[in-house]
C-alpha cells in the first residue's frame, strides 16, 4: 500500500488488534512515486477488515490472500 | 430470490458487484461477496465455490468444503460445475455472466443444488447428472423437485454459430440467417426427461444481454464482464 501521512508504526499500531503474525515493513522507494510504500503481512479470519482499515491510511496498491492449509 | 421457503435461502446478485476472484480486484471481490452474503445472513468465508470448468462433474458438498474458494479461486473445488447437499448452512456457490445458473430445492428429503450450465455443460448434461446424484445420494424423486432458473443469455441474443445445428438440432432458431442458442429450453428438457414438473420449475425469463444494465454479460461485455454469484443455502 501506499500512504502519504503515516508511518510503520501507526500502520502496525492501527493493525495489531485486528490478527496475528503482523509484519509491515517499508518497501524501497521509486523515484517517480509520490509518498511511502508499506507491504503488510497478517495472519486474520476476515480479510476485508483489513482492506477497509488499510484504506484509511493511503492506497491498496494490490492484494494476495493465501489461505492458511 | 427464487423460492419462498423459510428453511432455504437463495439468491442472485446483479451489478455492478463482482463476485469472482478469478476476475477482477481480490480486494473488490471479497468486499462485495462480504455485503451480499451478510445481507442473506451468510458468513462469506464460509461459502462452498468450483473452480467451474464447463464440465458434468457434480460434488456433493458437506462440512468439509465449506470455506472452499470463499477467499481464494484456488481453494475452490476442482473441475466441477454442480454442487449439491442436504446439510444445513453449507452455502452453495456459482459464478456466472451469461451461463445459467439453476437452483434445486427438494423440500421432501430437505436437499438443495446449484448447477452451472454454459452451452459446454447442457451439452454434457450437467444438469440431469446433478439430479440423478440428488436421486442416488437423498433418494430425491424428480417430481417432488422444485427447480429456479437463474438469469442467463436467452435465445434473444445467444447467436452462436452454425456449428452448433450439430449440437443442438432443437434448440437452435435461425433469424435473418443467423442462428441463436436457447440455454434454457436445453436444460428444461433434461429436467422435463427425467420427471421434473413442468409447473415446479420457475422461470423468471431475465436475459442477461438484453438487461446488461442489472446484469453482467459476457457476450456483451467481453472480458471486462463482471460476475454475478448465485447462492443456495439449507437452514
Amino acid at each position: 500500500m501506499s500512504v502519504h501521512n503515516s508511518n510503520a508504526e501507526f500502520i502496525r499500531n492501527s493493525l495489531s488488534g485486528l490478527g496475528q503474525a503482523l509484519e509491515v515493513s517499508q518497501l524501497a522507494q521509486d523515484g517517480q512515486e509520490k509518498g511511502i510504500s508499506f507491504k503488510i503481512n497478517i495472519l486474520v479470519e476476515d480479510p476485508t477488515i483489513i482492506f477497509d482499515t488499510c484504506a484509511e491510511f493511503g492506497r491498496i496498491k494490490s492484494v494476495k490472500v493465501q489461505e492458511r492449509s | 430470490m427464487i423460492f419462498k421457503d423459510k428453511n432455504l435461502i437463495c439468491k442472485t446478485s446483479t451489478r455492478p458487484q463482482n463476485m469472482s476472484l478469478s476476475y477482477g480486484a481480490t480486494r473488490d471481490t471479497l468486499s462485495n461477496r462480504k455485503s451480499f452474503l451478510a445481507d442473506c445472513g451468510i458468513d462469506y468465508r464460509s461459502l462452498v465455490c468450483a473452480q467451474q470448468l464447463h464440465s458434468d462433474n457434480v460434488r456433493y458438498a458437506t462440512e468439509t468444503d465449506c470455506g472452499r474458494g470463499a477467499l481464494t479461486y484456488e481453494s475452490a473445488i476442482a473441475d466441477t460445475d454442480a454442487l449439491i447437499t442436504n446439510k444445513k448452512n453449507i452455502p452453495l456457490a456459482v459464478f456466472t455472466a451469461d451461463c445459467l445458473s439453476l437452483f434445486l430445492y427438494d423440500p421432501k428429503t430437505s436437499s438443495i443444488g446449484l448447477v452451472h450450465a454454459g452451452w459446454r455443460g447442457s451439452l454434457k448434461g450437467v444438469t440431469a447428472k446433478a439430479i440423478v446424484k440428488m436421486k442416488e445420494r437423498f433418494r430425491c424423486k424428480p417430481s417432488d423437485l422444485y427447480i429456479g432458473l437463474g438469469p442467463c443469455i436467452r435465445s434473444c441474443c445467444y447467436q452462436v454459430g452454425g456449428e452448433f445445428a450439430g449440437l443442438f438440432p432443437d434448440d437452435l432458431f435461425l433469424r435473418k440467417r443467423r442462428y441463436y442458442l436457447d440455454l434454457v429450453s436445453i436444460n428444461r428438457k433434461q429436467l422435463l426427461g427425467l420427471g421434473v414438473k413442468e409447473a415446479n420449475i420457475s422461470d423468471y425469463r431475465i436475459c442477461t444481454s438484453c438487461s446488461n444494465k442489472k446484469y453482467f454479460s459476457f457476450r456483451k461485455e467481453g472480458n471486462s464482464a463482471g460476475r454475478m454469484i448465485s447462492v443456495i443455502m439449507l437452514k
